[in-house]
């Protein structure tokens, strides 16, 4: 026998994760912030995009091919952000075991994946006309591979694995140890050296121009604000499917849904 | 080059031979060898006109501008990726609660 009060909760719940699926900016208080951080990424990436390509001057050496530079290193940083977002978030859970904590490893993970794409696509792009080669396994190439191969077994463990206590915590195993790889692929340059530019790393001397060097500095806050945009909604998903998975057993268990 | 040249005719010839065959290769043989003439060099507009001459490791084998295009592109590529895998989620999630809505609704009906 289903009782009154238990429907009645069950019913509230389902009203609150059916707005949450369905975001705009009058259903809830707590999606202007994240609009605003959303509106704030999309202005940056047109001012980003009016100065790399119309305002940037072409270097001298690389020709226009060197743009890639402002969408490579930002999108590297972008890596960054979600593997460290991925260790706090791990971290938390392995101390807390709260489901936000969870979901917010998840993705950062998952950013990571992406901007690790990124990287791993436009840094041979680049090569190819720099070097003459897309990939060779420098100390810094070799290093962010690996680092990118990290998460993206995080990804698929929590994809393809089930969603319990044990899977949970060894994929936060994994978004801790995952994260010691990173100072590595920083210092990699400095101390097994490698074919790799060291443009900003040697004093920020390599970037003389005025124009060049407010490229990269919009495209670090495009690239951040799009990191924090996406970690954002990720973890909004992942707790939502949370929840939809807890209101589902909830109804099972007051006998109005079916186990399938 | 001017100066091996001084030195050689100061001393006598079985000397400068020796310090000919001392020298780095690289300088003994910039002395005897003549290097080949560079192969970017174009040729003259006449013979453009009757011949094509291969480069291998040309300068221009990869458009910079096709480059950054592909570069560009795979950007969005990915960030779209993330975004269209989350508006599927977000559609699935929908579902499952409106069936779950419709399922609590037919429940109570029959109370």
């Amino acid at each position: 026998m289903t009782s009154h009060r238990a429907w009645g909760r069950l019913n509230v719940a389902l009203w609150r994760a059916r707005v949450s699926t369905r975001m705009s900016p009058s259903t809830r208080a707590s999606d202007k912030p994240f609009l605003a951080v959303l509106a704030a990424t999309a202005v940056s990436l047109i001012v980003a995009l009016q100065v790399i390509f119309l305002k940037a001057p072409v270097e001298a050496s690389m020709g226009i091919v060197q743009k890639i530079f402002y969408f490579h290193v930002p999108a590297a940083y972008g890596m960054y952000i979600g593997a460290f977002v991925c260790f706090l978030g791990s971290a938390g859970y392995l101390a807390r075991g709260t489901a936000r904590s969870d979901a917010f490893a998840k993705a950062g993970a998952e950013v990571a994946v992406t901007m690790g794409m990124m990287v791993l696509i436009t840094g041979p792009l680049w090569a190819a006309k720099a070097w003459g080669r897309y990939w060779t396994w420098d100390p810094r190439l070799t290093t962010s591979m690996l680092s990118v191969l990290v998460y993206v077994a995080y990804v698929v463990l929590r994809a393809f694995t089930g969603d319990g206590e044990a899977e949970r915590k060894f994929a936060a195993a994994l978004g801790v140890l995952g994260a010691a790889n990173l100072p590595i692929i920083h210092y990699s340059v400095q101390k097994w050296g490698g074919q790799h530019p060291k443009v900003i790393s040697t004093g920020g001397g390599g970037l003389r121009h005025p124009d060049m060097k407010l490229a990269l500095t919009l495209g670090f806050v495009t690239f951040t604000l799009l990191a924090i945009t996406l970690v954002w909604h990720r973890t909004r998903l992942h707790l939502l499917a949370g929840r939809v998975d807890d209101l589902e057993q909830e109804a099972i268990e007051l006998g109005l849904a079916g186990d399938g | 080059m001017g100066e091996g040249q001084l030195t050689t005719q100061a001393l006598p010839p079985t000397s400068a031979v020796s310090i000919i065959a001392a020298a780095p290769p690289s300088v003994a043989s910039a002395e005897t060898v003549t290097p080949p003439a560079p192969s970017g060099v174009p040729a003259s507009p006449e013979a453009r006109s009757t011949e094509f001459r291969a480069v291998e490791g040309g300068s221009e084998m990869q458009s910079g501008t096709a480059l950054l295009t592909e570069a560009y592109a795979a950007i969005w590529l990915c960030a779209f990726a993330l975004l269209f895998a989350g508006v599927r989620r977000m559609k699935k999630l929908d579902q499952r609660i409106d069936a779950l809505a419709e399922e609590v609704a037919r429940s109570r009906k029959k109370e």
